[in-house]
């Protein structure tokens, strides 16, 4: 993860750059890239929601935001 | 009538609850004293929150103690702004967590988190519409609740006080008439600091409440759960068996004849 756009890269949570081929990168193996619990979460690629399903055939895109989303406590 | 107690259940969406105890995840001092404190509580009906989530260091799982326990997830739009940042959290949720019930709350304010009623009102109007079921956190206005309810809410969850206050029931004049005029149920949500305030709430005629802070932060969180079990259960029997009428003056409990005569 880096703090600084490499020249193909996705936006994570706001504030991490990941470098992906140029040709582009599918959604899922980002997903896979961060450990993430994936029964459990959401993910978001420029604010439009990408359910679970669609994720394997999701290619990414130099500059796409990718917001990752999960529960918390909460009342 | 002692046939209509024992058949007594809450009913929202279709969904049969024997708890009307509505409990929250926040606020715990460990993720294991939280799952013991609502076990303790019996609530079936759990609140939690959706967050961007923090790549390095990852929160605790409270999803899986809540599961094992067979307790329906209501998760909320907590940091919602406007009625356009809670339909995008609501929708959030749905593929997070599975469900389509959402605790819809807007509250941009956050020194006494009042919430948005305008905005409130728009967004339950949407989500309904996208088939959410939707349990709004909303001032005690009798209007705004029946507006709720028109745009389709399946309940309404007017606060007692502000969130995390304890102060308990401040807005009681006001929650007897939502109370008197709903046509779906009525869930006190918010500032409940005391069993007592619980119990007060369902002898209103509440059909349920919502506790989380004064659980929460109880040096003994799993005995205040079960106080507020209590609580809630008492207050609902109290209510169904019917309270005397409130006097100004004595009614004599015992015969006044002058035995020494």
């Amino acid at each position: 993860m880096l703090k600084d756009k490499p020249q193909h890269a996705v936006l994570i949570n706001n504030n991490q750059w990941l470098e992906i081929e140029p040709q582009g990168l599918m959604l899922s193996a980002v997903i896979n890239q961060l450990s993430l619990v994936e029964s459990s979460i959401a993910v978001a690629v420029n604010n439009n929601i990408i359910n679970k399903a669609l994720w394997h055939e999701y290619v990414l895109a130099d500059g796409d935001q990718i917001n990752v989303f999960s529960a918390i406590a909460g009342g | 009538m002692k046939t209509n107690i024992e058949q007594d259940k809450l009913v929202i969406a279709g969904h049969q609850f024997q708890s009307r105890l509505f409990t929250g995840t926040g606020k715990f001092a460990t993720s294991d004293l939280m799952s013991q404190s609502l076990v303790a509580s019996q609530s079936e009906l759990v609140t939690m929150a959706l967050k961007r989530v923090d790549l390095i260091n990852q929160s605790d799982d409270i999803l899986t103690p809540l599961l094992e326990n067979n307790m329906k997830l209501l998760p909320n739009t907590s940091g919602a702004k406007d009625a356009k940042d809670a339909v995008f959290a609501a929708h959030l949720t749905r593929e997070a967590l599975g469900t389509n019930w959402v605790k819809l709350e807007i509250h941009p304010d956050p020194k006494y988190l009042m919430p948005d009623p305008i905005e409130t009102l728009k967004a339950a109007e949407a989500l309904v519409k996208d088939g959410f079921v939707v349990l709004p956190y909303m001032h005690a206005d009798p209007v705004l609740a029946r507006q709720l309810e028109e745009v389709g809410c399946a309940a309404v969850m007017p606060l007692g006080a502000p969130i995390g206050s304890n102060k308990g029931l401040v807005s009681q004049d006001f929650l007897e008439i939502i109370i008197e005029q709903a046509n779906v149920p009525v869930v006190i949500d918010a500032g409940i600091g005391a069993p007592s305030h619980a119990a007060l709430a369902m002898e209103l005629g509440a059909d349920a409440v919502l506790v989380n802070t004064a659980m929460a932060v109880s040096p003994d969180p799993i005995a205040m759960a079960k106080a507020f079990a209590l609580s809630v259960e008492s207050g609902r029997l109290a209510y169904q068996a019917g309270l005397g009428a409130v006097n100004q003056q004595a009614i004599a409990t015992s015969p006044l004849t002058s035995f020494l005569d």
